[in-house]
């Protein structure tokens, strides 16, 4: 029997995954944050910095191969839509908001600049509001 | 889409968290597709079918259809 089926994607699947997902995500901004504080004060060599920057990537891989098996095996149909309308969501909105960004700020009409958080954050955080309204969609 | 699913469902004496199990979706499904809110693949409304002995026609109906049990 598929997990899933006893609590949908609001519980046992859902829930671990998005656990996964912000202790993924924790890791690579702190990470980074650590290695741009490292960098400005030169305590390690560059190599460590840069083991530093790798091992903080690796659980947002690992999470990333855990949601493709999930979404493949783990998920009714109904809960693979919510999720992938979550997806189709984020790209909508952020592609488009992008390139406004790009084009505005090579432009020098807009000088603020966006640091790797902000940008690696928000997708994620279109693709969870994608998933709501998804799933207050079709509840 | 309309069905008659939950009184499908409800005369076997299945609850949401059974008829899940028994199609292998999650209960949520279940539960939009007995208010209407999600229409099922063809292969799950077959599934459906097959488990109630019926014909799709018998349980899933277009919205413009009255909806008539068929037993």
């Amino acid at each position: 029997m598929q997990e899933s089926n006893e609590s949908g994607l609001g519980q046992t699947t859902g829930e671990r995954l998005l656990k996964n997902f912000l202790v993924s995500e924790f890791c690579l901004i702190a990470g980074n944050l650590l290695v741009r504080f490292l960098n400005r004060q030169a305590l390690l060599p560059p190599w460590a910095i840069a083991i530093i920057a790798i091992a903080t990537a690796l659980p947002i891989l690992l999470f990333a191969i855990a949601f493709f098996r999930m979404l493949r095996a783990d998920l009714d149909e109904m809960l693979q839509r919510i999720v992938l309308e979550g997806l189709s969501f984020a790209m909508i909105v952020f592609i488009p908001l992008a390139g406004f960004y790009v084009n505005a700020r090579t432009a020098g009409l807009v000088s603020a600049k966006l640091d790797p958080p902000e940008i690696l954050l928000l997708p994620a955080i279109l693709v969870a509001l994608g998933v709501l309204i998804s799933w207050s969609r079709l509840k | 889409m309309k069905n008659c699913l939950s009184e499908l469902r409800e005369e076997k004496g299945w609850s949401q968290g059974d008829l899940a199990e028994a199609l292998e979706v999650s209960r949520q499904t279940i539960n939009s597709l007995e208010r209407g809110k999600y229409d099922p693949s063809l292969p799950l409304a077959f599934k459906i079918a097959r488990l109630f002995k019926r014909n799709i026609e018998a349980i899933f109906e277009p919205d413009d259809t009255p909806t008539k049990p068929s037993r």
